[in-house]
């Protein structure tokens, strides 16, 4: 296994870094991603995301509807390709074409109070990133300093504030649902991205959840705050995190720690779920069976060979 | 007239493929869809009944 060090580290990998040591050390620094594995929750949510983004984008600039939600199904379309899920999978194509028909009924363009804002050079913010350097924290193997880096679907503005806005497909909505982003750590990092890239005064997310469901889809909103407080506490806690990956890295030993945290089995199943019950003595004989090396890269959002 | 699965299926192929499609057919599709999903709106819910509210004897709150 070749192992190398990320040099940006993105709300995703710090969530995996903690909730399995070792899934980050296969997922992440070696790269690992199963043969099979195409899933449809990222495809379907990446597909729904990837027609929002062409249908706000184009409406934000030419208030033209028609061309608009034409250009979001195009978009989804490529987006979800000929993937076809298992048999019984909520997030098929269709059921996934039916969520941003939900969308565009539920917020419709024309009158959703919560638009795109507009920088400063005309263009509205969709799909909105930003990157900083980790203060204090340099690479274990350049000496050049970390970077975090994120990507929200928008920066948005709502009675006269900035938000980051973000979609969530799921395959259900509970009554705790809008409580699981009150202190998310992922938006507290888009609002402090926001704020220490761009000097923008970000006072929260509004996130969009969108349930796939067999017959129906589901919308909810929530919107939540970040106070200067819980974003120096984020700040000071990502500087812990990195630094103990950098730790873990030098002493070469990252614990299986999903057994205790339960990550083995969120999101159907961890893609290292098999691998971990393998005796270590037949780790790199099912690795080069079951696995490819396919780095996600944290800037451009993609897997690279 | 509403939007079926052969027909959107049908787009996606030739979206796909690289055969011919235009925006005008992608906007028509969205447009039926949206139809198709405001029709199926729930009805506003029936009232249950025509009960009304009963007087209440405040003898029987002490």
């Amino acid at each position: 296994m070749e192992l190398e060090f990320p040099r940006v580290i993105s709300s995703t990998l710090r969530a995996e870094f903690n909730s399995c040591h070792k899934k980050f050390f296969y997922s992440t620094l070696a790269g690992l991603q199963r043969k099979d594995a195409q899933n449809v929750h990222l495809t379907a949510g990446a597909a729904y995301a990837a027609a929002l983004e062409a249908t706000r984008t184009h409406y934000a600039i030419h208030q033209d509807y028609d061309t608009a939600v034409a250009l979001g199904l195009e978009a989804l379309i490529k987006k979800y390709g000929s993937y076809v899920p298992a048999e019984g999978e909520k997030k098929t194509f269709e059921r996934t074409v039916a969520a941003f028909v939900e969308h565009l009924v539920v917020y419709p363009l024309a009158s959703d109070p919560i638009k795109p804002s507009i920088g400063p050079n005309g263009v509205p913010r969709v799909e909105f990133t930003f990157t900083f350097e980790i203060p204090g924290v340099f690479h274990p193997v350049t000496g050049d300093p970390m970077l975090f880096s994120g990507a929200c679907d928008e920066l948005a503005e709502f009675n006269g504030a900035l938000f980051v806005l973000d979609d969530k497909t799921t395959s259900g909505i509970g009554p705790s649902w809008s409580k699981e982003w009150d202190l998310r750590s992922q938006f507290t990092g888009y609002v402090a991205g926001a704020r220490e890239q761009h000097q923008l005064n970000v006072v929260g997310a509004i996130i969009r959840g969108m349930a796939i469901l067999k017959e129906q889809c589901k919308t909810q909103q929530a919107i939540v705050y970040r106070p200067d407080w819980m974003i120096q506490r984020w700040k000071d806690r990502l500087v812990w995190d990195v630094q103990r990956m950098i730790e873990m890295w030098k002493a070469g030993y990252f614990p299986h720690t999903g057994e205790e945290s339960g990550a083995c089995t969120h999101y159907g199943l961890c893609p290292f779920h098999e691998l971990c019950g393998t005796n270590p003595q037949f780790e790199q004989n099912f690795i080069s069976t079951a696995y490819e090396v396919n780095r996600w890269d944290p800037v451009k959002r993609e897997r690279q060979k | 007239m509403s939007f079926s699965h052969e027909q959107l299926n049908d787009l996606r192929k030739r979206v796909l493929d690289g055969q011919p499609y235009t925006r005008e057919e992608l906007a028509e599709a969205v447009r039926q869809l949206v139809g198709d999903r405001l029709s199926q709106a729930p009805k506003a819910a029936e009232p249950k009944g025509k009960s009304k509210p009963s007087p209440v004897n405040l003898d029987d709150l002490l």
